[in-house]
């Protein structure tokens, strides 16, 4: 049997706000295969952007074990985060560097040299087409496109896991279409992508495998085909509003 | 601790070169900002207040006063936007899931804060000098005494940023620092007086102040710019400012990685 890529044992995370506990994720098992998309659905404050947070190491979780190819990431740290890209939900591009410094020098921060990451602006700007915006600045961009310097800023590096917090959140459908194309072709490459996101349609389109996040808790992780079959649905928005019927309710 | 390799040590100077180059448009601007106040205060102390027979001793404790707090100009500023940032932009974020020791992406904020603010204070007293000429005591100079206090100060503020920012809950209160906390702290930092004077008045508060970071700034630019007499000793002075830049740093970094909840 092949060897997850990353592997998520008994996960949890607690806030502590005002003397009061908030438990954002509950007991979360998961495992990514190599090369897959792998979609986080939930409803707003399901856990989604916490555990992809957890994943990109940005917070460290409360309990639980996150393994790297076999390894705790907590072991080796850089390693991880090397190979992993993150594209938050909240762009944070540097809005006193222009869009070209802001994406070499996010290769710069990775380890690269200057002639490599000169490289990577040149080919990420042909692949996503960026070559129009390169010498603006971030706050003169639409949200569409400072979204996908995002997506250029968080592989900069080359990195062999993904994760995408709500990549197409507000943008327009023409946009969101574009960026479809953009992430598919990543797969393509072999990425293993982490999308998180609450448009039922995007993860129908591009996840091999989804996971349904409700209030902290997994409810399920299947492919979306199978999902609709066994549950006689016809499509991933109707699986979904079943499963967290109790909360569309309140 | 994390063990810190060559490769820890690229990113760093990389993050400083980031942060060097979106500072580099604003370079000249926020220098004309600076001289403007320097120019301000030089010119009411070095020819309206001896119109006014103000002492000339009185003036240049003033003058170098405002030299020394050329240095804390841009603190209030710098707390401005890393509050902005922790809570808005979050920019921060980014530095913080790279391949280095947290502490490492805290210190090269220092280290370039610290660059920025040298580079804008050294111009205060070259260009409030012509409006002092007549009143300075040039055998009292110490260039290299003002160049070490000035390097102290720098890493004092440049680290203040961090533990300022790890206390403020919300970008709403920033306004609160300046008024609550920096200005008290500048006004009894001796801005105007020696802490000796200030001993003979109020000794109980003049005690207290020897907790208060400005005291030994301005104190230290005094010593390099108008002689030792009556000022506390240099080395305390820069002393106390590398110890006070240290607890800013390590307690900053603490509060601030338990404040955005860091790995």
């Amino acid at each position: 049997m092949v060897e997850p890529v990353l592997e998520v044992s008994n996960l949890s995370k607690k806030f502590y706000q005002q003397k009061k506990t908030i438990t954002a994720l509950k007991n979360i098992n998961l495992s990514l295969r190599e090369g897959e998309v792998f979609g986080l659905l939930g409803t707003n404050g399901a856990g989604k952007t916490t555990l992809s947070s957890i994943l990109a190491t940005l917070h460290p979780p409360t309990e639980g074990e996150v393994k790297y190819c076999g390894t705790s990431i907590y072991d080796d740290l850089d390693n991880y985060r090397r190979a992993v890209g993150f594209c938050p939900q909240r762009p944070n591009l540097n809005n006193y560097l222009n869009l070209r410094d802001n994406l070499y020098f996010a290769g710069l921060f990775y380890g690269l040299s200057s002639d490599e990451a000169k490289d990577q602006v040149n080919l990420l700007a042909d692949e996503l087409e960026l070559h129009e915006y390169l010498d603006h600045v971030p706050q003169s961009l639409s949200g569409g496109w400072r979204q996908r310097f995002m997506l250029a800023r968080s592989i900069v590096h080359s990195p062999k896991i993904l994760i995408l917090d709500e990549p197409t959140v507000a943008l327009d459908p023409q946009v969101r279409h574009r960026l479809w194309e953009k992430i598919r072709g990543l797969k393509a490459k072999g990425l293993t992508i982490i999308l998180t996101t609450h448009y039922l349609e995007e993860a129908e389109v591009l996840a091999d495998r989804v996971c349904i996040l409700h209030r902290g808790a997994i409810k399920l992780i299947d492919k979306p085909a199978n999902l609709k079959n066994d549950f006689k649905l016809k499509t991933l928005e109707e699986v979904f509003l079943q499963l967290t019927e109790e909360e569309v309710a309140i | 601790m994390q063990h810190v390799t060559k490769n820890h040590w690229y990113i760093f100077f990389q993050l400083i070169k980031a942060e060097l180059k979106a500072y580099k448009p604003m370079a000249l601007s926020e220098t004309i900002d600076l001289l403007v106040w320097v120019a301000v205060l030089t010119v009411i102390n070095g020819l309206v207040l001896p119109a006014l027979h103000v002492p000339r001793e009185f003036l240049l404790i003033s003058f170098s006063g405002t030299v020394a707090s050329a240095v804390s100009f841009k603190s209030y500023p710098n707390i401005a936007n890393l509050v902005a940032d922790v809570h808005g932009d979050q920019t921060i974020k980014q530095r913080l899931i790279l391949p280095i020791p947290p502490w490492m992406g805290f210190f090269a904020m220092v280290v370039s804060t610290f660059l920025i603010t040298l580079w804008t204070a050294l111009w205060a007293f070259p260009l409030g000098l012509p409006f002092m000429w007549q009143l300075m005591d040039f055998s009292g100079i110490s260039l290299w005494r003002f160049l070490v206090i000035m390097l102290a100060s720098a890493w004092f503020f440049s680290a203040l940023p961090l533990l300022m920012t790890s206390f403020i809950p919300s970008p709403r209160l920033v306004g609160r620092v300046w008024l609550r906390f920096l200005f008290p702290l500048w006004f009894f930092g001796g801005f105007s007086f020696t802490w000796e004077k200030f001993y003979e008045a109020i000794p109980w508060l003049a005690i207290i102040d020897l907790m208060n970071p400005y005291l030994y700034m301005m104190e230290g630019a005094r010593v390099a710019l108008l002689g030792p007499p009556g000022n506390l000793p240099f080395w305390l002075d820069v002393s106390m400012l590398l110890v006070l830049s240290i607890i800013c740093f390590v307690f900053g970094v603490k509060r601030l990685r338990k404040q955005i909840d860091a790995v």
